[in-house]
């Protein structure tokens, strides 16, 4: 074997070992398992009682559709998703500094980026799992809001798993550096409300709504939407496509420099392992 | 000056003190007001913005709303609704989980061999930490209304009323809960799912009508259902004797709440105490 291949592989072990770390140190409280569950049906409820208080016909009439729930519904699905990957390196990266093992995980010899990646990988499972629980009770509950899983709309959360990792690569890294970092929460906060996950972009004013179309999240959640449950697209399908994978590499790739960079003051400064 | 006296001015300091540090704690943390204020907006924006879009261009929804709620101030409900819920879930939240904090921080076993009763040090760091959330509510609602300036009836009176009495209907719903934190390990996930539920049962957006016979019973018990129902009473329909009953209501639940509470708090504490379950990380 390449010796790429055996690092390869070595990574491959290592994220691994950190996944199962992480759904050990998870699974074993089994109120999660129903919070978890309870929130999934929790989520939705009050969507479709306030979808109840007007009917669908303004809703309609704004362009966002026939049904306000099946569109809630999946803006907030894919949001979930991305969101998990965001922000589950930055947080697995904190509580490991507050618990005082960021340092015997910083001398190992598998790449820092490899612990981030096996953290990440169960939340996102979670989250997609649960996710998938909200379409199923949604499209079993309410009749008219049937919700197909395409080909198109796993790639397109395939696509945007991979840029928010990436931009989660970044956010982890400032995270190490600046304690209680508020910032990225601020910026992420404003991306997740203008993403339009439960109204259409069009109801904005010019004004703001330019933030909206250079928020990586509005493409994710409108290619979701579109190829979910069929809503007209922002953008032509592909044009889309193409702007998520470009925000995908520009991600990865600015993360991981952004980490890289971040790491090293963190050592210099004498920040891993500082227990706060 | 009699001992009752003596010690209920100690235990006063006691809160005080504790309230001034959760504030402390709160208040150190860089950008935490700003952070906190973009959040109110992350939870109250989606809602407002999707009440604008159920609505639509030429308020096509807006019928079947005014059929239900008897009123078309839908951002004004939707708005109230939503801030005023928040503020209830951070106290609910503040309140229940502040144990739980000192024992992941290992400053829970110190804070029990205080002298002040157990009470004061369930609820006064706990209500120092509720001195934020209620400050970005305030703010969050102010920007609301510069923003979207929907119509208000000015009965601020009764409206702090209600506030003051759903902040007191809070602290005694809170007791109960924080009673089982302390006791049960994982007990914050299912307090969480409770006050998510309590929202719902609340009617953020929509009136509490629309639930289902046993969910409308079930929300008379709960606080924050009162708490929405007396602000749109003062603020949007203008009706103070609605609002005053509210108030009335939610003193009830408070001593009710509170007084199960504080019984609750008792068992669960000696029961932690003889699992040895103050002290773990």
């Amino acid at each position: 074997m390449t010796r790429v291949g055996v690092e390869a592989m070595w990574a491959a072990k290592a994220i691994l070992a950190h996944a199962r770390a992480q759904w050990l140190e998870i699974s074993r409280f089994k109120a999660l398992w129903v919070y978890e569950a309870g929130w999934a049906f929790l989520f939705f409820v009050p969507l479709a009682l306030t979808g109840m208080a007007f009917g669908d016909a303004g809703f309609e009439a704004s362009g966002g559709g026939q049904s306000f729930l099946a569109f809630a519904v999946t803006g907030f699905v894919a949001l979930n998703v991305a969101t998990a990957a965001l922000w589950r390196g930055v947080v697995f990266l904190e509580k490991s500094n507050q618990t005082g093992t960021l340092a015997h995980l910083w001398a190992a010899e598998a790449p820092r980026w490899t612990a981030l990646t096996g953290a990440t990988v169960v939340d996102v499972g979670i989250a997609a799992l649960r996710g998938l629980l909200i379409l199923v009770i949604a499209s079993a509950l309410f009749e008219g809001a049937a919700f197909s899983i395409t080909l198109p709309t796993v790639l397109a959360l395939l696509i945007a798993l991979v840029a928010f990792w990436g931009l989660g690569l970044a956010l982890a890294g400032v995270g190490l550096v600046a304690r209680q970092a508020r910032f990225p929460e601020m910026l992420g906060a404003l991306a997740m409300v203008m993403a339009g996950g439960t109204y259409p972009i069009a109801i904005l004013p010019w004004s703001v709504r330019w933030i909206s179309y250079v928020n990586p999240y509005t493409y994710v959640v409108d290619l979701v939407r579109s190829t979910t449950i069929g809503t007209p697209p922002l953008l032509a399908i592909e044009l889309e496509f193409l702007i998520v994978s470009a925000i995908a590499i520009a991600c990865v790739l600015g993360g991981s420099r952004i980490l890289s960079v971040c790491e090293r003051i963190a050592v210099q400064r004498g920040l891993v392992g500082l227990h706060a | 000056m009699n001992a009752s006296v003596v010690q209920v001015r100690g235990e006063f300091r006691a809160f005080l003190a504790l309230a001034r540090k959760g504030w402390k704690v709160d208040r150190r943390q860089p950008l935490f007001m700003t952070s906190g204020l973009i959040g109110t907006f992350q939870w109250v924006l989606p809602i407002v913005l999707a009440t604008i879009a159920l609505a639509g261009p030429d308020d096509a929804g807006l019928r079947q709303f005014v059929d239900a709620t008897g009123t078309d101030a839908y951002l004004a409900y939707s708005v109230i609704g939503a801030i005023a819920f928040l503020w209830a879930g951070w106290m609910l939240s503040a309140l229940s989980f502040n144990l739980r904090l000192d024992r992941t921080l290992g400053t829970l076993p110190t804070l029990w061999t205080s002298a002040a009763t157990r009470a004061v040090l369930t609820c006064g760091g706990a209500l120092g930490r509720t001195v934020a959330p209620a400050a970005m509510a305030a703010a969050a609602f102010g920007i609301a209304w510069a923003l979207f300036r929907f119509p208000l009836a000015p009965n601020v009176g009764p409206a702090l009323g209600v506030l003051l009495c759903g902040g007191l209907a809070m602290i005694g719903l809170a007791l109960p809960l924080a009673a089982v934190t302390l006791r049960y390990r994982e007990a914050h996930y299912l307090v969480s799912l409770f006050v998510v539920g309590t929202g719902i049962l609340a009617g953020i957006a929509y009136p509490v009508d629309l639930l289902p016979d046993w969910a409308q019973w079930l929300s008379t018990l709960l606080a924050p259902t009162w708490l929405i129902q007396g602000l749109r009473a003062a603020l949007i329909f203008s009706d103070i004797p609605d609002a005053m009953r509210s108030c009335g209501v939610l003193l009830a639940l408070a001593l009710v709440y509170g007084a199960a509470g504080l019984v609750l708090l008792r068992v669960m504490d000696s029961a932690a105490r003889a699992k040895g379950e103050l002290e773990w990380m």
